[in-house]
């Protein structure tokens, strides 16, 4: 470990500047069930309120996530996106009442136009929650849910992940050893795929002859016996249990709500909102708690850990 | 005899009750939340399937170093956008390795390689569509081992599948219901997309189908592993 990394580790365990990500110590199962329901939620509904909530609400997630670092830089792209679906979306769907202008033989409706914009904002609502779902369910998390119920395929999937980056080492080494030999000095392009080549096709023997080994010790080892336990690191207590109830039952009023019809937005011939009841007040109102639980969860947090701080 | 029986209960219960469920909830989106649905769904029962079957570890071992490999060619060809030798390895794997290993190499690699591209609702049918492109070459595998010209246009074709697959979620997924029009203009937008993917299979599957499977034959006969 040279000094630079020794640094960079360090300050990783530093006190003072612990990343505040709370909610990615729950279980991945109760993280899951939650990233299930928001994105059922989002990506199966037309209500543009219900798409507007939740993309503030993803914003606010991703924006605590990486301190909007990378946020920024995404907005922009988003707003191109944006622009783009929502414009083309008249040139598809001619259908609607109230035509805004004529192109040709075309008519451009202002419903066309609106569902442009909702579609719009879906797609980019639902990158922004799979962006948040990247962050948190990261590679071991996700691994952990799949060794639940298929063992096997779960631990092809880690030896997987394990040799992408051994394998990336030994092209390294393998390429280095090449450029000493002679490969890749000359400048015509197939002599370089040449050697291209002759590296790929040696990674490849070198792989599969050493993973057999990795093979036969697990075998040594006992895999696939009976009773074998396993290690894991997470635990399921009661605040998984805790943001499990609480999801679904947000998830189950949306549904009903959606089931009676109070959320539905019609586009064509008119645009119909369904009109203002309990049952609409309810649905939006457990949508709305549903997308800011992250935030809450941190901001909880966030001043349980200021608080102790202060009485050190 | 317990996975069997998840699968068929995935395969004869879960996918229509789901189907059903999205018609009669998300009315409007019915199609698009089938469609992700029933490829989640699909592509469970397909593990639970292969977790079945008692794979030796030593295949295993030989599927994970391939799909391996795969994800790193297609991080490694990230500069070039479409233009990937992944589809060319999955048909490999097919050929050699047999069809759950093809299906395995092809949904992990979607699986894994997202991990760095970015997942999304796509990701559970890309998954499957890789995954019955190794099905596919597995199926063909006696012709195609035969003669490398033979494979690489059946890798041309099986670039054109995926592509018209994927068109069919893009519609889809920005309608909400199957416009002709509009995935006509969709596949149109895309023809050159598709033809990077074909160019791509086959120039990688000229390139790579002879010397890599000669090297996993000659494994899979020094350690005696059955395909």
């Amino acid at each position: 470990m040279n000094e630079k990394s020794k640094k960079a580790y360090f300050d990783n365990y530093d006190v003072k500047k612990i990343k505040s990500e709370f909610f990615s110590f729950y279980h991945p199962f109760s993280l899951m069930t939650y990233f299930c329901c928001i994105l059922l939620l989002i990506m199966f509904t037309t209500n543009p309120y219900i798409l507007a909530i939740g993309l503030i609400g993803g914003m606010t997630f991703s924006f605590m996530n990486d301190k909007g670092k990378s946020v920024l830089k995404d907005i922009r792209f988003y707003l191109v996106l944006f622009v783009l679906v929502s414009l083309s979306n008249p040139i598809f769907s001619h259908n609607g009442e109230t035509v805004l202008m004529k192109i040709g033989n075309v008519n451009v409706t202002f419903e066309s136009l609106i569902n442009g914009i909702v579609i719009a904002l879906l797609i980019i609502t639902v990158m922004v929650w799979c962006k948040n779902y990247s962050t948190i369910m990261t590679q071991d998390k996700f691994l952990f849910l799949f060794s639940g119920f298929v063992p096997k395929i779960a631990l092809i999937l880690s030896m997987i992940i394990r040799f992408i980056p051994l394998f990336r080492e030994k092209l390294k080494s393998i390429n280095e050893s090449q450029k000493v030999l002679g490969a890749y000095s000359s400048n015509k392009p197939l002599e370089k795929i040449k050697s291209y080549l002759s590296t790929f096709s040696f990674l490849i023997t070198w792989s599969l002859e050493n993973s057999i080994e990795t093979a036969y010790s697990m075998k040594s080892r006992g895999y696939g016996l009976k009773n074998k336990t396993r290690y894991t690191v997470y635990k399921f207590g009661s605040k998984d249990v805790l943001l499990i109830v609480i999801s679904l039952i947000l998830t189950a009023v949306c549904l009903i709500g959606i089931i009676l019809g109070s959320l539905s937005f019609e586009f064509y011939p008119v645009i119909t909102i369904s009109e203002i009841n309990y049952m609409t007040m309810a649905s939006y109102l457990s949508f709305f708690i549903l997308s800011f639980i992250p935030f809450i969860i941190e901001t909880k947090e966030n001043v349980k850990w200021k608080y102790y701080v202060s009485k050190i | 005899m317990k996975h069997k029986i998840t699968s068929y209960l995935i395969l004869l219960v879960l996918i229509p009750l789901s189907v059903i469920s999205g018609m009669i909830v998300f009315s409007q989106k019915q199609y698009i939340f089938s469609i992700i649905a029933v490829s989640t769904l699909s592509v469970i029962a397909f593990l639970l399937r292969i977790e079945k079957n008692k794979t030796g570890i030593e295949k295993a071992v030989i599927i994970a170093v391939i799909t391996a490999l795969s994800v790193l060619s297609r991080a490694a060809f990230q500069w070039a956008p479409s233009f990937k030798p992944v589809m060319a390895l999955v048909v490999i794997t097919g050929m050699y390795l047999g069809k759950e290993a093809g299906f395995m190499c092809g949904a992990f690699t979607a699986l894994l390689s997202n991990f760095i591209f970015g997942q999304g609702p796509w990701t559970p049918f890309q998954m499957l569509s890789w995954g019955i492109i190794g099905v596919i070459s597995s199926m063909l595998s006696e012709i195609l081992k035969k003669n490398v010209i033979l494979t690489a246009t059946i890798g041309g074709f099986l670039g054109v599948l995926y592509s018209l697959l994927m068109d069919v979620y893009t519609v889809l997924w920005i309608d909400s219901s199957f416009v002709l029009s509009r995935y006509v203009a969709v596949v149109m937008t895309s023809i050159p997309v598709t033809i990077t993917y074909v160019v791509s299979n086959i120039i990688f599957l000229l390139i790579l189908a002879k010397p890599v499977g000669k090297q996993i034959e000659r494994v899979m006969l020094k350690y005696n592993i059955k395909a």
